[in-house]
């Protein structure tokens, strides 16, 4: 018993720390900051370990932790509100300019932070992890149309912003200087 | 890029509102989007602290029950599960891939409420049955047996408990309790649920069903929650696609042995008609659909997975026979 608490120790511990930097980022865009997205990830880990016998059964056990991630997500979504990384969304940018373009990705992220919890999330599964519809919805656990008309308006409403309307002008979202 | 053209016909880079520009947006929102996620500050994976959280999960295995019970919430909308790929007692049969119009919804066998203990009474009949307690009683479940076979010589069955939905926070509670002291007796290490947990997490106008496994006629600790909404719930509130939740529940004994079996379980939605899995020998199981019965509109997909079989795909038809459009990729 002792052993197979051992092996199956050393099975999550390898597997954590080579998909925490990953999963970390997807809790950042999910939760919205650094100290939250920890938390985030670390409770799905939590729970990737208290189940794992099934995760590591799993045909893709990074799939099957991103799930639980989105679920967990999701619930605290549906207790408290969404928080938002910056208390405002500039007026507008300047292109090219290193501060604006620091601006521009908080605009991002604060626009990102404003969509209902569902699009927030079809839209970080899609084009942040790059997940297929069918992946998306796997995770999310919802039909792919559902995943496509959320990621849809997602996308949409994040282009509404007028700061991020620019990024397309200026040809580049973000970035450093 | 994935139906977003002519999506608010917003200008991109490119000139006014067309497909490409469309596609140019999203890519530089996606860009926007990694460069956000790459100013995230990654320490070292807190390895030590998710395997001690995890340990304090399995060690008081969901802290609060309302968690468990309630938090593992997920919205469905239909029901009726099941079949199998297990043995010769098993629901599922092997047919040929190509779908055509067969809907099987029926309820499954019903399981008289157990007595305290952990053994629960073998399933027989069909049809219906309310819980003794009267109809919709949130204290008392009506149990349908969605699946079942045999894996290494013992025989499994996969049941779901239907709780109605508990009328208010008090009755919430004493359900939630009622589930547990089920739960604990099968040998789960669930503390005792609180008022607090329920404040958390209890979802008005929502049934519980508790999925759980029995092996040789007793039940096994490991069991997986759902919510689905109560008949005349709120529209909306129910399960659109074509799949929702779905859960592997592998049969845990004492000790923790691996399981001779993973009981795949998936609410389904109401366009759903028939379902096929294709294994990776070729053959492809029928698995056929019931619902759960006392009002509950639910319908459930069950499936086992027998000793080292993997699906390679799955089959989804309409009512009318049409293929439709599933995600179950996830389940090999």
């Amino acid at each position: 018993m002792g052993a197979m608490t051992t092996d199956r120790d050393t099975e999550f511990r390898i597997f954590m720390a080579a998909v925490w930097p990953r999963l970390l980022r997807t809790a950042y865009l999910l939760a919205g900051d650094q100290h939250a997205a920890e938390d985030l990830a670390q409770s799905a880990f939590e729970r990737a370990y208290a189940a794992w016998g099934r995760v590591s059964r799993a045909d893709d056990p990074l799939a099957y932790v991103r799930r639980i991630l989105v679920n967990q997500h999701a619930r605290s979504h549906r207790r408290r509100p969404p928080e938002l990384l910056v208390t405002a969304v500039p007026e507008s940018a300047i292109p090219e300019d290193g501060f604006a373009r620091s601006d521009q990705r908080s605009a991002l992220l604060s626009a990102l932070a404003a969509l209902p919890p569902r699009q927030r999330t079809a839209v970080v599964l899609r084009h942040w992890e790059d997940l297929s519809d069918s992946q998306a919805a796997a995770a999310m656990g919802c039909s792919v149309g559902a995943v496509r008309s959320q990621a849809a308006k997602g996308i949409a409403r994040l282009r509404e912003v007028a700061q991020l309307k620019e990024l397309q002008e200026v040809g580049r979202v973000g970035g450093a200087v | 890029m994935n139906g977003l053209d002519g999506v608010n016909g917003l200008d991109g880079a490119g000139g006014p509102g067309g497909a490409g520009a469309a596609d140019g947006a999203t890519a530089l929102i996606g860009s926007g989007l990694a460069e956000a996620a790459e100013a995230v500050r990654v320490g070292p994976a807190p390895v030590g602290a998710a395997v001690a959280g995890g340990r304090r999960i399995r060690r008081r295995r969901r802290t609060l029950v309302g968690a468990v019970v309630l938090g593992s919430a997920v919205l469905v909308a239909g029901a009726g599960a099941v079949g199998l790929h297990d043995g010769p007692a098993a629901a599922g049969v092997a047919v040929p891939a190509a779908g055509g119009p067969a809907p099987l919804v029926e309820p499954g066998p019903v399981v008289p409420e157990p007595a305290v203990g952990p053994a629960v009474p073998p399933a027989v009949g069909s049809g219906v049955e309310a819980s003794p307690r009267g109809e919709r009683d949130p204290l008392s479940a009506a149990r349908t047996v969605v699946g079942e076979g045999t894996a290494d010589g013992r025989a499994w069955k996969a049941v779901a408990a239907l709780w109605p939905a508990a009328a208010d926070r008090l009755q919430a509670l004493a359900q939630a309790r009622t589930i547990w002291q089920e739960q604990r007796t099968a040998g789960s290490d669930l503390t005792e649920p609180t008022a607090a947990a329920i404040d958390q997490y209890w979802q008005p106008g929502q049934d519980i069903v508790d999925v759980y496994l029995t092996v040789d006629g007793v039940r096994m600790p490991d069991d997986h929650t759902f919510l689905t909404p109560a008949p005349g719930a709120r529209a909306g509130t129910g399960l659109t696609g074509a799949t929702g939740e779905g859960a592997l529940i592998g049969y845990r004994g004492k000790g923790e042995t691996e399981p001779p079996v993973d009981v795949l379980v998936v609410a389904v939605g109401p366009s759903v008609g028939r379902a096929t899995v294709t294994w990776t020998d070729g053959t492809t199981s029928e698995v056929p659909l019931r619902g759960l019965g006392t009002g509950s509109e639910s319908r459930w997909l069950v499936m086992s997975r027998p000793a080292g079989a993997k699906a390679s795909a799955w089959h989804l038809y309409d009512r009318q026979g049409s293929p439709i459009a599933g995600d179950l990729g996830w389940f090999k």
